[in-house]
């Protein structure tokens, strides 16, 4: 089993390869100045005896560990984005863990956190276990959540964005145009903050007084390749919406996509609202109207967060909940809807 | 996108080591040292248990060895970046490591110290993206025994750093080749930054087409950008201006190529009836652009690939790797047409 690295492990490992306790030194330390072969022998001793090194890698190599569910481009790079605004300023560097799922990391994942020396996390996951939560608090690692699908406690920073005003925004902007039949793609059903948008929507299709139309709201990830599934499906309703509300700009792409496949105009035939504000919604044709999250904000704000709990000794038990609000961003891809248009032609 | 869908997908069974022993008929030490990248077993050998280790997407346990890490060290993140990026921690991911990131925020020289902080996390190998690496950068790695690699190499001046490109030049060839068939004969270009191997090679690969076609060089038709965006729109009203404009402006990128689009939509100029463009790289937006663009396109996520898993096999090998470029190819949408 790994021992914590005393003199008489030094020595076990320097006897096995047959080199000195200070070429062993030298090597466990990173340090330059001992050969590839004598460094291969320290090495392979240094597995067969299990010595685990002390992570004296907290202070000088400190890591920033972003843990996200997947790594679509464009949304992952606002997230790196704002935790290098922290970690390059301190001379940190950003490690990437990616989950494949967003209900939490791996089993193993924790293993490794402490192994790489990390000084900070911020987890854009649906939550992370009481068992996880206690061993990084037992390690003295801090971390912060971004979007979480509930309350992980009030010791721990969160951050999140106003995602029920979001989707209120987009249903307002295209009922304002005149849309009464709009159709929608959810982000997957067991994630907070996409039932949050959509519930943001109905609510307010329904202030506007627009009956609901489940029929209109189709389930689907944050993705591009069900934008076009659902897109498709929606746009080639008998009657089709004349306005479709995505639930993240990937999934606007989706849609794009699908509307030019049946020769669709955006915005003449259909008008598309997004959901983030991407970097790509403004190179795409039309430019995207979308609903900015500020992503890159909020993983700087959880980066932050999580440092200044890590300076804390203790920590305090109530940390701090940060909201950040989102913003219609009106392009070119919105726009009144056919039908309106051609009663306006005849009056 | 791939990468997609993942949120509803199944992992794979967790297999054992005693599992890949018995379907490779070898000992479980002989997995084991493979899995630890031990000498002492032959190649085929090696091969077969690597395989079957990648098939089950076997998982290194963190704790059996040195931490598990490929660093990518990188100028700047943007969208391009990140799709190498994710390739490069897809494979990783594949092969048990997991994927670091040091943002250096010059696109040539690297910041300071990065190298230092490198060596102390000990890394399973680095790669150097859209950068250049200092002599003593590679002098320090090299000591360290930390395998490097360059992914789309910034210049050509360090033949001693495996690396892995695009067939740039050939991809400036056909991308002016497709013009020059199209009828065009005053195309204009916007390049990357001058002293960028990637803009030099695909600049050459263009001026080879305009000479096999015997169109003379106008120097200035040539304007020089820096793969960004705003540069790019003022370098295309410089090109409108002209008393001879160009019918075509092929964009060394296509973030610049969307430079040049914007800047035509500001004076009314419709493409592709009054001006062909076409772009380098084929970014997953760029057939969404409107109209469609026509690019040449960069294998990114293959690249990324071929990277890691060759700077992963050097570590094990100790084998040297040389230079490779993966193929381009040009897709053609629909902002070129034939010169009115």
């Amino acid at each position: 089993m790994p021992s914590d690295g005393g003199k008489a492990d030094l020595a076990r490992i320097a006897d096995e390869a047959g080199v000195s306790i200070a070429t062993v030194s030298r090597v466990l330390n990173g340090r330059s100045g001992v050969s590839e072969r004598n460094r291969l022998k320290v090495e392979s001793a240094i597995r067969d005896q299990g010595y685990v090194r002390r992570t004296r890698a907290v202070d000088s190599a400190p890591l920033i560990e972003l843990v996200v569910p997947y790594f679509h481009n464009a949304w992952a790079v606002e997230l790196v984005r704002g935790i290098q605004r922290v970690a390059r300023p301190n001379g940190m560097s950003v490690i990437i863990s990616k989950t494949g799922d967003h209900h939490g990391p791996e089993r193993s994942w924790i293993e490794g956190v402490v192994q790489r020396g990390v000084g900070a996390i911020v987890l854009v996951l649906e939550g992370l276990r009481e068992e996880e939560r206690r061993r990084l608090r037992a390690r003295n690692v801090p971390f912060a959540l971004v979007n979480p699908g509930r309350s992980p406690g009030e010791d721990v920073p969160t951050v999140t964005s106003s995602a029920f005003l979001g989707g209120q925004q987009a249903a307002s902007h295209l009922v304002g145009l005149g849309h009464r039949r709009i159709g929608a793609i959810t982000g997957p059903g067991d994630m907070l903050t996409s039932r949050l948008r959509i519930d943001g929507f109905r609510r307010e299709l329904q202030t506007a007084g627009i009956p609901a139309d489940d029929a209109l709201v189709l389930p689907g990830r944050f993705d591009r390749a069900s934008g076009l599934a659902q897109g498709r499906k929606l746009l080639m309703m008998t009657e089709r919406p004349t306005a479709i509300f995505a639930g993240g700009d990937s999934q606007a792409l989706g849609v794009y996509a699908a509307a030019r496949g049946l020769g669709l105009r955006i915005p003449e035939d259909v008008s598309v609202v997004g959901f983030d504000d991407l970097e790509f919604t403004t190179l795409i044709g039309p430019a995207l109207t979308t609903v900015r999250q500020p992503l890159a904000d909020m993983t700087e704000e959880a980066a932050r967060l999580a440092l200044r709990q890590g300076e804390q000794r203790p920590w305090h038990r109530s940390q701090p909940h940060v909201e950040l609000q989102t913003t219609l961003v009106v392009r070119s891809s919105t726009a009144p809807p056919p039908l309106v248009v051609r009663q306006e032609g005849r009056r | 996108m791939s990468g997609t869908g993942r949120d509803e997908g199944s992992r794979p069974e967790r297999t054992t080591l005693a599992d890949i022993a018995a379907e490779a008929s070898v000992s479980l030490a002989t997995v084991s040292r493979v899995l630890n990248g031990r000498p002492g077993i032959a190649d085929a050998t090696r091969q077969r248990v690597l395989e079957l280790l990648r098939d089950h997407g076997y998982q290194r346990r963190e704790s059996e060895g040195d931490v598990q890490l490929v660093e990518v060290v990188c100028s700047e993140l943007d969208s391009w970046m990140m799709e190498l990026l994710q390739g490069v921690e897809e494979t990783a991911q594949e092969l048990g490591y997991s994927t670091m990131l040091t943002e250096t925020g010059h696109m040539r020289a690297t910041g300071r110290g990065w190298v230092q902080r490198t060596i102390a996390r000990r890394p399973a190998a680095v790669i150097v993206v859209f950068a250049g690496l200092s002599v003593q950068e590679k002098r320090l790695l090299r000591a360290e025994g930390i395998p490097f690699i360059a992914l789309d190499p910034v210049t050509c001046q360090d033949p001693d750093v495996p690396a892995v490109g695009a067939a740039n030049w050939f991809g400036g060839l056909m991308a002016t080749a497709h013009l020059i068939k199209l009828g065009h004969r005053a195309i204009g270009v916007i390049t990357g930054p001058q002293d960028m191997l990637s803009s030099r090679a695909r600049l050459a690969g263009y001026r080879t087409a305009l000479s096999e076609a015997g169109i003379p060089d106008r120097p200035e038709l040539i304007a020089v950008g820096d793969y960004h965006k705003p540069l790019a729109i003022t370098q295309t009203e410089v090109l409108l201006d002209l008393a001879d404009p160009p019918t075509a402006i092929f964009a060394l990128n296509d973030v610049q190529a969307f430079g040049v689009y914007e800047a035509a939509a500001r004076r009314g100029i419709r493409i592709p009836d009054e001006l062909s463009v076409v772009g380098f790289d084929d970014l997953e937006i760029s057939e969404l652009a409107d109209p469609p663009l026509t690019t040449v396109r960069q294998p990114l996520r293959e690249m990324a690939e071929m990277a890691v898993t060759l700077v992963l096999d050097r570590r094990r090998r100790n084998r040297s790797i040389g230079r490779l470029d993966l193929a381009t190819s040009l897709i053609v949408r629909e902002s070129t047409g034939a010169v009115r």
